[in-house]
């Protein structure tokens, strides 16, 4: 089938595509967008969280045929003209990285809480990354990376 | 072998295509859909994708009604039903995680009624009705007989869930459950209690599943509607003691396949929602 759709602003006409092929396969092998990784393909690891139209969804939960018209946001697009951006930076400076393989994934969650709750307790940040898992276990400066984002988001 | 993807964006439509293609796959928010192994779905050469219907989003509310269109994700429902449904919404935030449950809907739970799922318990403690629609019209169905026998519902081959009907503000509502962790899993046990403060005397509603499929404890709302009668606002510890031994003493005849450690956990996780539910006392 062809699906026309967006992806960080910029659209794609793409044919010959199996409906039941995923939005995650086609970010990494289609459009070359591999900062969305595969873990499970069954919607319980979370790295491959993208936005669809805002929502955080899981792309290997999304047939490319539900695709058509919509917009979606992966960790590429988070970038700005200056470079990658606070949440990313956070990320950086709180040392939230170690394998990396969950980092994208853990990066769009976070984008979808603050963009709805400018100011979340570590609380509110844990029960939004609980789709998220993170096989180093390195949990703890996740949480303080968006915590620190939401900081520097509000210019404290 | 070729494939059909149906993108009906109105409900007249979907209905036409699957009156027409009774075998065809429906779905609406594809998380179970993509999680089923490909060989399984290779016996597919058509889909009907509800997702773009824009009457499934739909959602009314009546003086002791509420409706919500079977394309409503869990979390939009979340917040919808929370104050006036809260056991459902309750249910609704504790599926899987935030990415399920932005995509996942209500019509997808309610048509796979999955016997450890979230949803049903609370959907028949607050006494939902199931919504189904076909091209000759609409026919209402209370949750008690939707799911006929395990995996088996009451839905005809050519009709689809349009929406969920719940009675909305009938009083305190709690939902509980216990998994092997709080986000990804299937609750390994639930309880929902409802209240209804409406009728003249309190009258507590009571499920549970144990990984068997929802079903009413009417033994337990016996005792906790009587008690509920007789001592007011606060539940005193005796009657949690004793709640949770009818709790316990009903699972095991409801099946004796369950574990006493589930029969166990189960009767803490009822006694606790029914603590919820009884101090919420400023509806009654
Ligand atoms: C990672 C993960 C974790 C999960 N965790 C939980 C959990 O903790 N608790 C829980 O309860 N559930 C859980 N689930 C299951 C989830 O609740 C269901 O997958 C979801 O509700 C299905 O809804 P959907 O719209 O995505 O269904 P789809 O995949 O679109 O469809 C599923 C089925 O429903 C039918 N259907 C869909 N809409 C309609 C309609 N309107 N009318 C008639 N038939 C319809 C389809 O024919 C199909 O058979 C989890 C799922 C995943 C992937």
């Amino acid at each position: 089938m062809e699906i026309t759709f967006e992806v960080n602003g910029q659209s794609h006409n793409l044919a010959g595509v199996a409906p039941l092929e995923s939005l995650a396969v086609i970010l990494r092998d289609r459009l070359g967008l591999t900062g969305t990784k595969i873990g499970c393909a069954t919607g319980h690891c979370g790295a491959c969280s993208v936005l669809i139209d805002e929502r955080l969804v899981n792309a290997c939960l999304v047939p490319a045929a539900q695709l058509q018209g919509h917009q979606v946001t992966t960790v590429e697009g988070l970038e700005t003209s200056e470079g990658i951006d606070n949440v990313q930076q956070a990320f950086v400076e709180a040392g939230a990285v170690q394998c990396g393989f969950c980092t994208a994934g853990m990066e769009m969650a976070a984008h979808a809480l603050l963009s709805a709750l400018s100011n979340p307790t570590k609380e509110q940040i844990r029960s939004a990354l609980t789709g998220n898992l993170c096989r180093c276990t390195g949990y703890q400066k996740i949480v303080d990376a968006v915590y620190q984002a939401a900081i520097g988001l509000k210019g404290v | 072998m070729g494939t059909d993807w149906f993108r009906p964006i109105s409900l007249e439509e979907a209905l036409e295509l699957r009156m027409t293609y009774p075998d065809a796959y429906l779905l609406c928010g594809a998380t179970h859909l993509m999680t089923q192994p490909r060989t399984a779905l290779s016996q597919y050469t058509r889909f009907i994708d509800l997702s773009r219907v824009e009457q499934l989003y739909g959602c009314h509310t009546e003086e002791c009604v509420i409706q919500v269109g079977a394309a409503f994700s869990y979390a939009r429902a979340a917040d919808f039903l929370a104050s006036t449904v809260p056991a459902v919404a309750q249910a609704c935030r504790s599926v899987g995680t935030p990415q399920v449950r932005n995509k996942g809907t209500l019509g997808g739970a309610v048509a796979l009624s999955l016997p450890n799922a979230d949803l049903p318990p609370a959907l028949l403690a607050v006494g939902a009705e199931v919504v189904l629609t076909s091209t000759v019209g609409s026919r209402v169905l209370p949750i008690e007989a939707w799911v006929c026998e395990p995996s088996q519902t009451s839905l005809q081959p050519d009709e689809i869930i349009t929406a969920l009907r719940f009675p909305r503000d009938q009083g305190p509502q709690a939902y509980h459950r216990l998994g092997r962790r709080a986000a990804f899993c299937f609750p390994e046990v639930a309880a929902a209690i409802a209240i209804d403060a409406t009728l003249p005397s309190p009258y507590v509603r009571i499920a549970m599943t144990v990984g068997t499929g929802a079903f009413r404890l009417l033994h337990a709302e016996q005792f906790a509607t009587e008690a509920l009668s007789m001592m007011g606002t606060e539940p005193p510890e005796e009657i949690g003691m004793e709640f949770y031994g009818i709790v316990e003493e009903t699972l095991a005849a409801h099946s004796a396949e369950i574990p006493e450690v589930v029969r166990t956990s189960a009767a803490a996780v009822a006694v606790r929602t029914l603590q919820e539910v009884w101090s919420d006392g400023d509806h009654l």
